[in-house]
């Protein structure tokens, strides 16, 4: 009996399997780094690339449900699958499921597939892969006329010699909805008509896998109609019904499919696997570096909130690691130091976000490819990779404006610009307070940024490129003196940086090198009074590395620098004398012109006794060269990391780490020639524990005794201060999965010193705190968060991402004032205090952040709004007393503050 | 990276502070100055033996007491040795001027006499009259003052030692002022020299404020004064203040203004560069600062002096702008007028002001 015009298809099943490997199939996890073979050099030097996917050798067919398949149910099911060297699944997991009655059989199925070997840079490696298995109840096929009539022709007498058949040939090409990235990898299926199957029913087969420009091409046998189906994971799939007449046609028939995207936009889908030389180490992906609330997007805020980061008062972007003041970490791009990573006030980094690859960030213990810095680093790494197609993209806010594009110039070259100018000048006049008597007049901050950079791929894959990149901040504010005039602050800083790199081979060796050229100014002007600094900076880096046999890699470098710098300084200074009171003060005035060099060297090696063993001993010699003075230093460091099993990993590290004063406490004129290189001693331990796929835990704790540090006395400034730091860092974290992604961070710390040191003064720290200068014992720093807890949450669900930033800080350290006394001189009032012997309430803040998004098939645009502060808690950032420091009221923090912004992309 | 520094001025700026008392209007127990004859010692001693044998010249501390509730006062003072590293820079480290140079002005400690194991009480309890100011004799010993200059020692920037012996020593007092329950403290320094430094180093004269005049109405844009708005408010006269307030500005008996009454004088200095102690001629400053005992005083402070960043317009004004208490008050004001130069010299003018009926 033939089958009716509305029956089932047999059998009663459909089961397509996506198969989706394309490089970016791995989802973010250490779990998969643990696995990947070591020998790679650190940071920038080389990413480890996919360079061959595994291919789907043997399919399997998943059991359709009996209960599901009565019911006419289907499902999604997209599995987690670890291959090994040799292509064998040696673990599925369910990682997501829209119907557990699927996943047993899902499960099964995978166990019973092979694949081809995946290869990372020309070497079978292990590899994590997602599988989505689309569960459908049988397709619903319409007889064809000639199919009806198929017995009445078998009755004809004669029947002419049946044609060739007509031949389909589709050529499609499937992209990413909003981004318009080639999908590769995608699956292409193909469902005949019953017709054109004879008896029995079709089970979809792969016919195409588009290749690495998203296209594929058809061929087949289908003159009554077909239903072509292109899958991938991590897209929707997309669906085509070709007519008779369609697959018949002479002429191909053409398809642009596009794919709307189930991952988070900026998703990282591959993490590279690298070694870690520093006991703690966080990298975090662009999503997570982009879509924290309160940060407005930005990476390098992200940063302040991770574990050993101390928060920085009103919302300054500060950096403060384990203790240490600013001026002790470095901020790195792409190898190089800048002056600083943030604009002013509550300014974003210098850095858009579209060129950032990724960030590493250590709070100490860090490895012997970075110097000058004694407490922890900023490595951003700059995306270095070509980009063949053209994107770009605006986002506009209250804070600011930007731009960026970046795409294809020619064969193997391409090339990104992005720029940035604040908008914060034009809305802040509006905001500002205006008070009866107020003398403040205005404000004027304004910034801006740019980043240029053009790659080059070379044969045998080396690579050159060129980056250039820099920052302007201005400052003005002007108060009125009644009965003198106008009093204007301004204050400029800026910076531009061009870095050359080029990567290759030498033999056994990989090398990166890479010259910079750079130049900035810092201004300040008081009135008639002003300073600035105005340098030009040689860089010279040179990173190579090689395999000494199968355990061992060797690393070694050079990091040069030569800087002149010319100074100016105008401005009024007591007498340096006994007098009483503010007096007559006096004009000094004061010009430098220096030329200093730094050069380093550093070697490192990473030995592996065994598989999962990691020793990696390595030092550091720089020599600094200031102010006619030599000032060496030696830096001995030590990294252990031992994955005890594939959950469980142990790590120790510990070294020396020098730095050189800030250069105007260096100035023999008002400072100190004679001061030490600041030094500090770092030892830390700790445990990674990877709970699921998604969920770690960090946990490390560590000690660092700083000395040599600059504090003001009768010789100005003499190396007398000393300093140490301790604690206990936490972090939970949630990696990127399909709608969500967050951690816990949480820092036991205690940062303490014998004296308030010139860095804190130097930084503002203490300026709030009139009775901190005291040589007796330690005490806590300006810096000391004794708790620090942080949770950060985002959720994605379609095109709406909500997020949470939650944050309780212990209060910074503060003098108790008890009394004070008339200091009938001077004609003011001084407290009597004891240091740091109080501290601020504890810090309590929420933010979230929602974004909305809509993806059309060449662009997409998104809308958020950003709020910090959501519950306007009145958090003391510090206290103002009255004149003879009787009565005190608090100095809030900053209030509620939303920020509603625009993005385009395309 | 001094940007820290700016960004918590403005937030500062954007986040407003508290509203407190105005320090101009007296309203309990404060000592607003002390007076001190002589304000600068030059012993014209060479060794530490000359020392032992010289005639320290008597001391008189003249505390101008504020005291609204009108109780006796009794005066309390005792000395001790300048700590050259005690809570430096001076004022406690509140100075701004104090960077960059560090602590290289720490050498005028700014702490309390009270646990300092140089102290010696020199006036326990006396009972002082306000009007007028009652002087109080402090007598110190050749021994004390060999052993102060013992202590104010440090080791300058040129790594040799310098102090009291070659830069001056301020002797610290503390005088503390009870009435009632009420008690406030204040310190107070006189500098002595071992030995002039050239031939022509003379003593501090203490600066006097030889008149005051107070007018209404002035010219907005030169800010100064129109003739038929000025008034003379000499010593024991009453003006009356209607409720726009008056300008009160000391005046020299014959002139303008004030500036004529700065001295130029020889002190010790501390050279940036070499760190060696070079003597420097130098024009002083003076400071007026302005308290009443009702109504607010703008600015509190004027100064001889322009303060930093600030470009005058004209002439410098020292004059300080009078604003009665809003409902009214007491019928009675009265108004302090003190100038203090910058080497301990003090003195002040008391005048009082009668509200205008409404």
């Amino acid at each position: 009996m033939p089958p009716g015009p509305l029956q089932r298809t047999a059998p009663a099943w459909l089961v397509f399997g996506a198969l989706i490997l394309l490089a970016p199939i791995a989802r973010a996890q250490d779990w998969t780094q643990a696995q990947t073979p070591a020998g790679r050099a650190e940071g920038p030097a080389k990413a480890p690339v996919l360079t061959k996917p595994p291919m789907l050798k043997k399919d399997a067919r998943p059991v359709y449900p009996a209960d599901a398949l009565t019911a006419g149910r289907s499902a999604d099911v997209t599995l987690t699958i670890d291959l090994d060297a040799e292509g064998k699944v040696s673990a599925a997991m369910v990682a997501q499921s829209t119907d557990a009655t699927f996943d047993a059989a899902a499960v099964a199925a995978a166990r019973a597939m092979e694949f081809s070997p995946a290869e990372i840079d020309g070497r079978p490696a292990p590899i994590r892969i997602e599988y989505v298995l689309h569960f459908r109840p049988p397709v619903v096929v319409v007889p064809t006329p000639e199919a009806d009539g198929a017995p009445a022709a078998e009755d004809a007498e004669v029947a002419p010699p049946a044609a060739p058949p007509p031949r389909l040939i589709l050529r499609g090409r499937v992209r990413e909805k909003g981004t318009r990235e080639p999908i590769a990898g995608a699956s292409v299926q193909m469902l005949r008509t019953a017709a054109d199957v004879g008896s029995g029913d079709e089970l979809a087969s792969i016919v195409a896998i588009s290749d690495e420009h998203g296209t594929f091409e058809v061929r087949a046998d289908a003159p009554h109609g077909a239903r072509i189906i292109v899958t991938e994971a991590g897209h929707t799939g997309c669906v085509r019904d070709l007519s008779a007449q369609e697959t018949q046609a002479p002429d191909p028939a053409t398809w642009e499919c596009f794919a709307a995207p189930t991952h988070n936009d900026f998703e990282t889908r591959v993490k590279a696997p690298r070694p870690t030389t520093g006991t703690a180490r966080y990298t975090l992906s662009k999503t997570e570096l982009t879509a924290v609330p309160g940060t407005y997007g930005d990476p390098l805020r992200v940063i302040q909130n991770l574990p050993g980061v101390a928060r920085s008062p009103y919302g300054l972007g500060l950096l403060i690691v384990r203790g240490a003041p600013p001026t002790d970490s470095g901020t790195f791009v792409s190898g190089q130091a800048i002056p600083h990573p943030y604009h002013f006030l509550v300014g974003p980094s210098v850095l858009a976000p579209h060129l950032i690859e990724r960030i590493d960030f250590y709070p100490g213990g860090f490895g012997v490819r970075y110097g000058r810095a004694s407490g922890g680093v900023i490595d951003v790494i700059l995306k270095e990779a070509p980009t063949p197609t053209l994107h770009g993209g605006a986002d506009v806010s209250v804070m600011d404006v930007s731009a960026y594009a970046e795409g294809s110039v020619r064969d193997g070259t391409s090339a990104t610009i992005a720029i940035r100018r604040s908008t914060i000048d034009a809305v802040l006049p509006f905001v500002l307070p205006k008070r009866d008597g107020s003398t403040f007049r205005t404000v004027v901050p304004v910034y801006w940024d740019y980043q240029a950079r053009v790659v080059q791929e070379l044969a045998g894959g080396a690579r050159v490129g060129l980056m250039a990149f820099g920052s302007d901040d201005s400052l003005k504010v002007v108060t009125q003196d009644p009965m003198a005039g106008d009093l204007s602050l301004n204050s400029h800083t800026g910076f531009h940086r061009v870095v050359a790199f080029w990567t290759r081979r030498l033999g056994d060796w990989t090398s990166r090198f890479s010259p910079a050229y750079g130049n900035g100014d810092e201004s300040f002007t008081l009135g008639p009074g002003s300073a600035y600094i105005r340098y030009q900076r040689l860089f010279l880096r040179e990173d190579l590395s090689r395999p000494l046999g199968s355990r061992v890699e060797l690393r070694l470098g050079f990091d040069g620098l030569l800087s002149y710098d010319t100074a100016y300084f105008n401005s009024w200074y007591p007498r340096e004398g006994r007098n009483f009171g503010t007096g007559a003060l006096q004009q000094v005035e004061a010009r430098r012109g220096l030329a200093d060099w730094a050069p380093a060297a550093f070697v490192e090696a990473e030995w592996r006794p065994t598989a999962r063993l990691r020793i990696t001993p390595g030092l550091r010699f720089d020599l600094y060269h200031v102010l006619h003075t030599d000032k060496i230093s030696w830096d001995p460091r030590l990294n252990l990391r031992w994955e005890v099993t594939d959950r469980w990993t142990l790590k120790a590290g510990g070294g020396l780490y020098h730095q050189l004063p800030v250069g105007q406490f260096l100035d023999s004129e008002f400072g100190n020639p004679k001061l030490a290189l600041i030094a500090s001693d770092q030892v830390s331990a700790g445990v990674e524990r990877q709970v699921t796929p998604a969920l770690r835990v960090d946990a490390v704790a560590y000690y660092a005794r700083r000395y040599n540090l600059p504090v003001p006395s009768a010789e100005r400034f003499s190396s007398s201060g000393k300093g140490r730091s301790y604690g206990l860092e936490l972090l939970l974290k949630h990696d990127i999965t399909e709608h969500f992604f967050g951690w816990v961070a949480y820092t036991l710390a205690w940062a303490e010193e014998t004296a308030a040191t010139a860095e804190e003064m130097v930084s503002g720290a203490s300026g709030a705190d009139p009775a901190r200068a005291d040589g007796r014992g330690y005490r806590p720093t300006a810096f000391d968060q004794r708790h620090n807890l942080t949770a950060v949450a985002s959720y994605r669900h379609h095109t709406w991402q909500f997020g949470a930033r939650y944050r309780l800080v212990s209060g910074r350290p503060t003098s108790t004032i008890t009394g004070s006394f008339y200091d009938a001189d001077f004609g003011g009032y001084t407290p009597i205090s004891t240091p740091a012997s109080g501290r601020l309430p504890t810090f309590s803040q929420l933010d979230l952040r929602v974004e909305r998004s809509f993806i059309f098939n060449l662009w997409t645009f998104s809308a958020y709004l950003d709020v910090q502060n959501v519950f306007n808690a009145q958090n003391p950032e510090s206290y103002a007393y009255d004149y003879r420091y009787r009565d005190s009221a608090p100095v809030r923090g900053l209030p509620i503050l939303p920020v509603i912004g625009l993005k385009g992309r395309f | 990276m001094r940007v820290p520094g700016v960004t918590v001025l403005l937030s500062g700026l954007l986040l407003g502070c508290g509203t407190f008392d105005d320090p101009s209007t007296v309203k309990d127990l404060r000592i607003l100055a002390v007076g001190a004859e002589p304000s600068e010692v030059i012993l014209n001693v060479a060794t530490d033996a000359d020392l032992t044998r010289a005639a320290i010249p008597p001391l008189f501390l003249s505390p101008l007491i504020a005291n609204p509730i009108g109780l006796p006062v009794t005066v309390t003072i005792s000395v001790c040795a300048n700590d050259p590293a005690a809570a430096s820079p001076p004022n406690n480290g509140t100075d701004p001027t104090g960077y960059p140079a560090g602590g290289a002005r720490a050498t005028v400690g700014s702490a309390l006499c009270d646990g300092d194991p140089t102290q010696v009480l020199l006036v326990d309890g006396a009972e002082v009259s306000m009007d007028p100011v009652t002087p109080l004799p402090v007598t110190l010993t050749p021994a004390w003052l060999l052993g102060a200059y013992q202590r104010d020692v440090f080791i300058g920037p040129d790594g040799k030692l310098h102090g009291g012996f070659d830069l001056g020593m301020p002797v610290v007092f503390q005088i503390t002022a009870q009435a009632g329950n009420e008690k406030v403290i204040a310190v107070k320094r006189v500098l002595f020299w071992l030995s002039p430094l050239r031939g022509d180093q003379t003593p501090n004269r203490t600066p006097q404020i030889p008149g005051l005049r107070a007018y209404d109405r002035r010219d907005e844009a030169t800010a100064e004064p129109l003739p038929d708005a000025i008034q003379s408010l000499d010593s024991g006269t009453t003006l009356e203040v209607g409720p726009g307030g008056l300008w009160i500005e000391p005046v020299a008996a014959a002139a303008p203004t004030l500036t004529a009454e700065a001295e130029t004088y020889v002190t010790a200095t501390l050279d940036r560069l070499t760190g060696q102690v070079t003597p420097i001629d130098v024009e002083e400053s003076l400071t007026y600062t302005f308290y009443a005992s009702a109504g607010t005083f703008a600015p509190q402070q004027t100064s001889s002096h322009p303060p930093p960043g600030i470009t005058p317009q004209g002439r410098l004004h020292i004059e300080s702008k009078y604003k009665p208490p809003a409902g009214g008050g007491a019928a009675e004001i009265t108004l302090w007028i003190v100038v203090r130069d910058e080497r301990g010299g003090a003195s002040w003018q008391t005048r009082s002001l009668r509200m205008a009926a409404p």
